[in-house]
């Protein structure tokens, strides 16, 4: 199939087979990101439309479905200048810095694509505001399939503009009103949003200049500009051993370069050092003595320990922790240094040692009352509850701190799902214990929940809406808990055997403010 | 949509909201159309994501079954966890500790190499070890340190025997392999790094430079209070390191001269070996033709005596202090010593004068004799006890030739006679010389004309003195004072010094006055070589000031000479009176204008003759304020004077210690010409407070000014002073001065006041600066 005299670029969209997880083919919509020819053989790293940018993969030629190969327009160069959402960015600098073997298809291709009359459904509304944050092509697509758009869009657009008018390079590091998502995207990624939504006649002010602007510097989940990279898309490791584990990563992480051609990485498991053979892995061990990550272990119940790490005085752990976790976080960053985190790794132990099975990131001194940077149960262990764990313990943590705290946003797909369930479990635990007084209904307000539980309001608010719990009745609001629910949550709460154990916490906050303790 | 016409309240976080069970509420799906008013949150994801068809599928999967089924998890790259070979790799005896683990800061940093072996370099090592003795771990060690001593360009052979420890063979070996290696392999380093941010800012987007260094300060906003505090510290931390540094520096210069001068003298040992001069002679010879000129610094040489003469400082200068260098030598406070001890205070000097300390300020004891330093250091002390001259003893200063004194040649002084080499100057010839003030010839004295314009009288000593006494007996009736007995008393302890101080008394009010006397006196003076001293210009208030400035450090001894001019006039100039005095003549100038202008306005007579009333009165109140000062008092003055309505009460919490201010006759003149200077900075106390008014003349002056103040001074001395209704006649033309005084002339510097060299003649020049000074001064009065 592949020998047919078209060439497949960069940018093209086709059908590719791939297996689902019950190990049915598929032929989902396809975009080729980069081609490489191995001996004669060509490979095409594909990513399929509408699916985790984990899945992304290197094909055969011979997955591929040509006859349904849609070429990248070539107009694709003019962005829309309308300001119309939906169109790919395709900002100039980028396109100038990328590298030759990478010219970026894929914008072209978006921006070529119709942008379909302002469409009008609620759900998709946000989504088609902020079709630009990464690879979004297939935005398009999704919004013409499933999700018609709102009227919202436009005012999601025009409330944009409105923030992207004055183009105060101090604006883009406050929040200028709006949702979070807003705040965030043009706190980061100001000059690519700016190239899609600018009014006409400003768009090429942000990029031409061509002066790279940093990213913000607080938080860790920010995607630089780098980030748009076409690099910075694709997997490079392929893949990684750790302890008694293979892990595919799923991400790109900027390992040093000369080992991202092998094979295998190797890490130890206990310093995360990163080698390049088995022989320098068993040469290091020689050396490495540790056995648990290096910081104090702040709870112990059972084989679970969590250690924290500050990331100022155990640099080297930290950096090598971060590139760990980078394969499996799309949208942290390793943009600048790990010096304002703490980093709380969760182990369990053998007699080998304290393993770790997961860690979340923590920022000294949040101004956005984010109590986790980035977190991660490493692929092995996910599944298994140690996730909820986690997020459990970085509540406790609060709980001890004596203030609510949220995830840092954005959250990943997975993030989400953990967090949600956390959160409902969480909620529900407490609305089911609430004992009513003198016969009266039990009641509760949403910021005693918040107190009790250190969860931010806000993410009470949205779990009981998800939950559906909340309705207006009879000129009050309410909270009503169904059948489904209790049953769902108790079944749930069965399975769910770690917990953390406050008691077993030995924990005391710092005043990070204080600046010396650094 | 009836449902929809009203409007649901939005949800408050602080309404307690009742919790039901769904079977408790049939009717609850009527209501369910008005649950969309809850404003719709975030979820937090971003956007494109959200609509992720496993994310979505698991979520309406939720929805559906309530739970997660396992194909509708969100799928994920596969992880195997069968690595057969792990046990082998780690080990399994690790034992849990009972406490929890606790690291202890610094505990990690390990000294291992961070390259490891690879099995290209085991091959290697196995190999060399054939040959040679090496472990796999010293092999790592030199590699690690061959990789991390090059930067962009390899460490050469040469460097890296200086960088690694092993012997040379070995060193051979690894070099070699190491370089093929590292030229076969295309990467910076072969132990893989983290690419690190190029400085330039060009690896910006790079997507592998990671962990930036953040450039921008966190926000310091929480702590701003500190910020300010740590960033004053840190400003002193680095003035006091740069001080350091320049110190440092100094020292380094001074050892490298040193060593010069090492050098030097070795090379003249070795040319004299050569030569060879063991008698000496040529050395003699060579030193005589080299013979260092040494330049007597071009000021009045009053002042450069000090210098020619160390061991003849004036022994009067440290006569009032001695106690004070014990005080500060036994507490060792060092910020203290610069002020205090007697020869380190020019710390400011003025650039041309010429100081001893400036060499040795720098200097340590490291070096041999040096008085300044030791002095300085209190380091000698134990040795200064075996000296019964303390610091008075002569020590030889370093750069200095001593020569004998040559008795055949008395000196090349201008007013030496021919014989003696000197140019015989007439100026320089004794005299017969009248006072003014009060009214009598003081015999034989001659006149010199000091800095700034003053005139120094050397008195010399004559068996005739009585007969000179006699000699003036011509009077000036129109120009009297109020003889008090105080007056009188003073007026003969300090003969010199009041002589040269009446000169000044033609203060500014009587100027036509004055200008008439003068020539009178000039007339007579040429007549007969008895010279009346004068002041320079007649309308000035500066000129009594000056004169008596010309008091400081007068020599005391001369008059025993008798006449006799061989010995050196051995006036004490100090570099801080130099000092004071300059500062002094800038306010001096500035008064000077200001009374031209007064008088422009004034007619004469009259003004004179009020201002003599005036001068009267504030003599006897400078007088009684300086006897209750003389009593060694909490002071409290109480003056009604001549002028009824001063209510000046000086209220001192403090003692005068060592502060013997007597009235002389001189004070008098003195006040006259003071008020502007009291006014003006009483004026400025009362609007700044920066300056401060001090003892009792200063209360003397804030009679005039017509305003309530209350002054606080430095230390602990308050003075209050309530409306002084009299004031009048000075008032009449001070007020005017008040304004042209530029806070710059009100500023007599610390400096000004140096209690120790509190002779008699300087008792009002200390008064009166002392109203002007500032904080500083009160320490330097030591009023505690």
């Amino acid at each position: 199939m592949a020998d047919h005299s078209v060439e497949i670029t960069e940018g093209c969209r086709l059908p590719v087979l791939r297996k689902n997880q019950v190990n049915e083919d598929e032929w989902p919509l396809a975009e080729i990101l980069s081609v490489k020819d191995i001996q004669g053989k060509k490979l095409y790293y594909v990513h399929y439309i509408d699916f985790n940018k984990r899945l992304d993969e290197w094909v055969t030629p011979d997955r591929l479905d040509i006859k349904k190969l849609q070429f990248p327009k070539k107009e694709a160069k003019t962005p829309m200048k309308d300001g119309l959402p939906g169109s790919r960015p395709s900002s100039p600098e980028r396109d100038v810095k990328r590298k030759a073997e990478s010219v970026s298809l894929a914008t072209q291709v978006t921006a070529a694509t119709p942008v379909p009359s302002l469409p009008s459904s609620a759900e998709a509304s946000q989504a088609s505001v902020y079709p630009a944050m990464r690879d979004s092509s297939f935005s398009i697509k999704s919004r013409d399939e499933h999700e018609p758009l709102t009227s919202l869009t436009t005012n999601g657009t025009t409330s944009i503009q409105r923030h992207l008018i004055p183009p105060q390079p101090g604006r883009k590091r406050k929040s200028c009103g709006g949702t979070d998502e807003m705040v965030k995207m043009f706190q980061n990624n100001s000059p690519r949003c700016s190239t899609i939504y600018l009014l006409p006649g400003e768009d090429s002010q942000d990029s031409s200049d061509g002066i790279p602007s940093a990213p913000r510097m607080t938080g860790s989940l920010v995607s630089d500009r780098s980030h748009d990279d076409i690099v910075t898309r694709m997997k490079n490791i392929d893949c990684i051993e750790l302890g008694r584990h293979r892990l595919k990563p799923w991400y790109f992480s900027p390992y040093p370069q000369e080992l991202t051609s092998l094979l295998i990485l190797y890490l130890c498991e206990f310093c995360l050092k990163y080698l390049k053979s088995l022989k320098c892995l068993q040469r290091h061990l020689t050396k490495c003595n540790l056995r648990h990550p290096p910081g104090n272990e702040i709870y112990r119940k059972g084989t679970i320990s969590f250690f924290e790490i500050d990331g100022r005085k155990n640099k080297a752990y930290s950096q090598n922790l971060c590139l760990l976790a980078k394969c499996f976080l799309d949208h942290k960053t390793l943009y600048y240094d790990t010096d304002p985190f703490l980093f709380y790794v969760m182990t369990e132990y053998d007699s080998k040692g304290f393993h770790i099975v997961g860690y979340f990131s923590k920022e000294k001194e949040s101004t956005e009352d984010y109590n986790v940077a980035c977190i991660l149960t490493l692929p092995p262990y996910q599944r298994r509850g140690y996730g909820k764990l986690l997020i459990e313990f970085s509540y406790e943590l609060s709980k001890v701190e004596g203030k609510t705290g949220t995830p840092e946003k954005p959250l990943s797909d997975l993030g989400l799902l953990s967090y949600r369930s956390y959160w409902s479990q969480t909620i529900l635990e407490i609305l089911m214990d609430l004992k009513s007084e003198n016969g009266e209904r039990p009641q509760i307000t949403i910021n005693e929940i918040s107190e009790i539980t250190s969860v931010k309001k806000e993410d009470v608010i949205s779990t009981l809406q998800y939950l559906n719990l909340i309705n207006y009745y009879k000129g009050q609001y309410i909270l009503t808990l169904s059948e489904d629910i209790v049953e769902g949550h108790e079944r749930a709460m069965q399975k769910r055997h770690l917990r953390i154990d406050p008691k077993c916490l030995h924990f005391t906050p710092k005043d990070w403010s204080k600046r010396g303790k650094w | 949509m009836s449902k929809l016409s009203f409007r649901a309240r939005a949800l408050d976080a602080l309404k307690p909201l009742p919790v039901f069970r769904c079977e408790d509420l049939p009717d609850l799906h009527e209501y369910a159309s008005i649950n969309r008013t809850v404003p719709q949150m975030p979820t937090g994801m971003e956007k494109d994501e959200e609509s992720e068809h496993h994310l979505q599928r698991a979520i309406s999967a939720h929805h559906v079954y309530g739970e997660k089924r396992d194909n509708m998890v969100i799928p994920v790259p596969e992880a195997k966890s069968n690595i057969t070979y792990y046990d082998s790799l780690y080990p399994g005896d690790f034992k849990m500790p009972k406490q929890l683990i606790h690291i202890q800061p610094f505990s990690l940093d390990t000294e291992q190499p961070d390259y490891d072996l690879d099995s290209e370099d085991e091959a290697f090592v196995n190999k060399l070890k054939k040959k040679l003795e090496v472990e796999a771990l010293q092999f790592e060690e030199m590699i690690d340190r061959l990789e991390k001593g090059s930067g962009q360009q390899l460490v050469t052979l040469q460097e890296a025997k200086l960088l690694l420890k092993e012997d040379d063979d070995l060193i051979r070996e690894v070099f070699e392999y190491w370089s093929r290696k590292r030229k076969l392999c295309k990467n910076v380093s072969l132990i893989p790094n983290i690419k690190q941010e190029k400085r330039d800012g060009s690896s910006t987007n790079d997507p592998y430079v990671a962990f930036r260094r953040r450039t921008e300060k966190m926000q310091t906003r929480k702590n701003r209070k500190n910020d300010e505090a740590s960033y004053e510290k840190m400003l002193k931390l680095r003035r006091d390191l740069s001080r350091a540094v320049t110190i440092l520096e100094m020292i380094k210069k001074r050892e490298k001269s040193k060593r010069e001068l090492l050098h030097l003298t070795l090379e003249v040992v070795e040319k004299r070996n050569a030569m060879p001069d063991f008698g000496s002679e040529v050395m003699a010879e060579a030193l005589a033709m080299a013979k260092p000129v040494y330049k007597i610094p071009i000021i009045p040489f009053s002042s450069s005596s000090q210098y020619r003469h160390q061991d003849h400082i004036d022994f009067k200068d440290y006569k009032t202090r001695p106690e004070k260098i014990e005080v500060v030598r036994t507490k060792r406070k060092y910020e203290k010593k610069p002020k205090i001890t007697p020869l380190s205070a020019p710390l400011h000097t003025v650039p041309s004068l010429f100081n001893p300390k400036d060499l040795n300020q720098y200097d340590f004891p490291s070096s041999d004799d040096e008085p300044f330093s030791q002095i300085h250091s209190g380091s000698s002390e134990a040795e200064e006890e075996n000296e019964p001259d303390g610091a008075f003893a002569f020590r030889r200063k370093a750069g200095c030739v001593y020569h004998a004194p040559r008795l055949d040649q008395s000196g090349d002084w201008p007013w030496s006679g021919d014989t003696e080499g000197g140019s015989c100057d007439p100026r320089f010839r004794y005299s017969l010389t009248t006072l003014t003030i009060p009214r009598r010839c003081v015999g034989l004295a001659r006149r010199r004309l000091g800095r700034g314009g003053r005139f120094l009288l050397d008195r010399a000593y004559s068996d005739l003195n009585g007969v000179f006494q006699s000699l003036d007996t011509d009077s000036e009736p129109d120009f009297s004072f109020p003889a008090s007995p105080l007056h009188l008393q003073t007026t003969s302890q300090t003969v010199p010094s009041s002589s040269s101080s009446q000169s000044s008394s033609s203060s500014s009010s009587h100027t036509t006055y004055s200008d008439l006397r003068h020539i009178l006196q000039n007339i007579k003076a040429c007549r007969w070589r008895h010279f009346k001293p004068r002041t320079l210009t007649s309308q000035s208030g500066a000129g009594d000031v000056l004169s008596r400035r010309a008091f400081r450090g007068l020599m005391r001894g001369g008059a025993g000479l008798g006449g006799r001019t061989l010995g050196p006039p051995a006036v004490a100039f100090t570099a801080e009176q130099y000092q004071q005095h300059q500062e002094q003549l800038a306010l001096m100038q500035k008064q000077q204008l200001e009374q031209i202008q007064q008088q422009a306005n004034d007619t004469g007579s009259s003004q004179s003759l009020v201002s003599k009333t005036v001068d009267s009165v504030s003599a006897q109140f400078a007088a009684s304020a300086l006897m209750t000062s003389d009593q060694l008092l909490t002071l409290k003055v109480k003056e009604d004077g001549v002028g009824g309505g001063v209510n000046g009460v000086v209220q001192a919490s403090g003692v005068y210690k060592g502060l013997s201010i007597s009235a002389t006759s001189s004070s008098q003149p003195t006040l006259t010409a003071a008020p502007p200077t009291f006014l003006s900075s009483t004026s400025n106390s009362n609007t700044s407070s920066a300056h401060t008014v001090h003892i009792p003349i200063g209360n003397h002056g804030n009679n005039t000014a017509n305003s309530t103040s209350q002054v606080l001074i430095g230390n602990n001395l308050r003075l209050s002073v309530t409306t002084p209704s009299i004031g009048s006649l000075n008032a009449r033309h001070l007020p005017r001065s008040l304004s042209n005084v530029p806070p710059t002339a009100l500023k007599l510097t610390a400096s000004n006041c140096q209690l120790p060299k509190v002779n008699t003649g300087e008792n009002h020049e200390q008064e009166k600066q002392s109203l002007n000074s500032i904080a500083e001064n009160t320490v330097a009065m030591e009023v505690t």
